[in-house]
């Protein structure tokens, strides 16, 4: 999962700017604004998960004592 | 609930939604985005053709008028509205320009008394054959016009950035929060050489997890914003060297980490690198691209925060958008901080 | 003071025994010369100070890995009973401070030698060398510190000592630039106060940090 996440984010700007240049500049680029936001979401979430995983190792461990 | 536990994460959450409420929601200043022709020559008519972004010029009476840097204007003879976003005005331009050269630059204005005034500065170039200061000031009217102003809730409007404007609540807070996370843990650093505490040295570590996942996200969405306002995704600009850099000296931080396996150990020589690595951190954000020319605001004789770029429609919603950052900033290695205390508890039996 | 001294000349004899490594040193900046020289062709101020910057980065890589490697490993135990560690500290610091003014002369020689095309003021290039040498070998000793503590890896020092040298070493490249034009120091002061001002944090921290690091 966090593997497809990161190759996500690593061709992230190639997958726009092939597709969506356009989009991008249209509407007074509002959709980089957007863009931003998604990339602070997708980050922070990814980052929960890892976080999440911890915590079950955690949870696996206590439980086995 | 224990309101004394949950009160700042809470305000956190509503800080966010405020920013992402009142920051997407409200609308820009009505401007000018382009005007064609943009070259005429002294003592001949010009039809200006203005394209206005976010205008309702069906809705209002407009004026048109052309001003130059001395504050001297001409009024529009007839303006045509041809629909909200497009005007057709008619100017009589006289012979003589109030300037010494025989090119220069002036700014367009158009006020409205719907949409209030808007300019967009230094798009027109005007050419005199022969130059006659004293008669031009005859020609020109030197008092400034009644422009209409309309004192609404909205955001400026910038020629380049259009909306993306709204980027400096989440951008720009980023950093800032990760700014204070570092800080953090320096302090927290300096506090576990004191005190010998490993607590300490957990929550140093997770701050600066955390501050290098913001300083990650920031350079991500700055480089999504420059794509599409200074045309790349990564420029020579200095301000964003810089942050990689401090980027990588946080990394050789948690590298540092990863290569000693006692405990104490890794805790007092990864501190001391932290209040190493954030002093070295000061110059090479703060101080450097203040000495060189930088695209970033506050640089190289770019206007910083609190002149022009940053009105008070914009702080409305900044400050608190860098607050709710740190706060969720601290939220995240607060979460961190507790995982690793468990962690070191189940690895060492003697705790239980 | 003496003791200080002292330790200044015992490392100054141990390089002079291990001559070998030195001269490896001075092998690899006239190669590296060469080749510039060779393959560069004619080249600008720019590229000429960001390649003599980098030599001389390089080369403190090969002496950060050497200043602490014997004392922590061979004399480690018999020697903090004999001298105060921060004196240790001190010394070293004083012997790199020296070995990288050496190195920085002998590479503006080779470069000037080999790379005609600019001509250098060297009062000023010194004055720039003397400062900005103060807060390199200060950061170069604290790394090496860590890092015998850590890994005592070339490897690992590298990533240590690169991100941050790189303030005082890009200030030093841009005030360098300033040089080459033929600025007087007068109006690169601005530079050059704020290099003085990161080797004095970075001199205040390593000496409040070092009795932490070493507290065993």
């Amino acid at each position: 999962m966090i593997r497809i996440l990161a190759l996500f984010l690593l061709f992230f700007p190639s997958i726009i700017s092939a597709e969506s240049t356009d989009i991008m500049r249209s509407s007074g680029k509002i959709n980089v604004v957007y863009g931003v936001i998604l990339i602070i979401f997708v980050g922070i979430v990814f980052y929960l998960i890892q976080l999440d995983k911890k915590i079950i190792k955690l949870e696996k461990k206590v439980n086995n004592v | 609930m224990n309101l004394s536990y949950w009160w700042w994460k809470i305000l956190g959450v509503l800080l966010f939604t405020y920013v992402l409420t009142r920051g997407l929601l409200t609308p820009l200043k009505p401007g000018i985005e382009d005007v064609s022709p943009n070259r005429a020559q002294a003592g001949k008519s010009l039809s200006l053709n203005i394209i206005g972004y976010n205008t309702n010029y069906t809705k209002g009476k407009n004026t048109v008028y052309i001003k130059n840097i001395d504050s001297f204007y001409i009024t529009s003879q007839a303006v045509q509205v041809i629909d909200d976003q497009r005007l057709n005005a008619q100017f009589s331009i006289p012979l003589f320009l109030p300037t010494k050269q025989s090119l220069s630059q002036f700014s367009i204005i158009v006020s409205s008394n719907f949409d209030g005034t808007s300019i967009i500065p230094s798009k027109l170039i005007l050419h005199q054959d022969s130059i006659n200061q004293e008669q031009a000031q005859l020609l020109w009217l030197s008092s400034k016009p009644n422009f209409t102003i309309i004192n609404k809730y909205h955001f400026p409007y910038r020629n380049i950035l259009y909306e993306t404007i709204r980027n400096t609540f989440f951008h720009v807070s980023l950093w800032f929060a990760m700014f204070a996370l570092l800080a953090a843990s320096v302090f927290n650093s300096i506090q576990f050489l004191r005190k010998n505490d490993l607590n300490y040295d957990f929550k140093a570590n997770a701050q600066v997890r955390t501050g290098i996942l913001f300083g990650i996200l920031g350079l991500l969405t700055g480089s999504l914003w420059a794509k599409y306002t200074w045309g790349s995704w990564w420029t020579n600009d200095i301000k964003l060297n810089m942050a990689a850099l401090s980027m990588l000296i946080y990394m050789s931080y948690l590298i540092i980490r990863a290569g000693i396996e006692d405990l104490d150990k890794r805790a007092r020589i990864s501190a001391s690198y932290n209040v190493f690595a954030l002093v070295a951190i000061i110059p090479l954000i703060f101080i450097l691209p203040r000495l060189m020319d930088s695209l970033h605001p506050g640089n190289g004789g770019n206007p910083a925060f609190g002149s022009e770029d940053m009105d008070n429609a914009l702080r409305l919603v900044f400050y608190p958008a860098v607050i709710s950052f740190i706060l969720l900033g601290f939220w995240i290695a607060d979460l961190v901080f507790r995982i690793q205390v468990l962690e070191n508890k189940t690895e060492d039996p003697n705790n239980y | 003071m003496n003791e200080l001294l002292a330790l200044w000349r015992r490392d100054l004899l141990n390089e002079w025994r291990n001559f070998y490594q030195l001269g490896g040193l001075l092998a690899f900046l006239s190669g590296v010369c060469y080749l510039i020289y060779f393959f560069g062709g004619k080249i600008d101020l720019q590229e000429w100070s960001l390649l003599y910057w980098l030599t001389y980065l390089f080369l403190s890589f090969f002496i950060g890995a050497r200043v602490y490697e014997d004392d922590h490993t061979k004399y480690r135990f018999f020697f903090h009973q004999l001298v105060h560690p921060q004196n240790l500290f001190l010394s070293k610091l004083i012997y790199v401070f020296c070995f990288l003014l050496l190195i920085n002369l002998i590479s503006l020689f080779l470069f000037t030698l080999f790379i005609p095309v600019i001509h250098v003021d060297w009062m000023n290039w010194m004055i720039l060398c003397l400062i900005l040498n103060i807060g390199m070998s200060n950061l170069i000793c604290f790394s090496s510190l860590l890092n015998t503590n850590i890994q005592n890896s070339t490897l690992f020092l590298t990533i240590l000592i690169l991100p941050l040298s790189f303030p005082l070493l890009g200030v030093a490249y841009s005030a360098s630039i300033g040089i080459l034009e033929g600025q007087s120091i007068v109006s690169n002061i601005s530079k050059f106060q704020l290099i003085l001002g990161i080797d004095l944090i970075t001199f205040a921290l390593a000496i409040v940090l070092l009795p932490q690091l070493l507290r065993n």
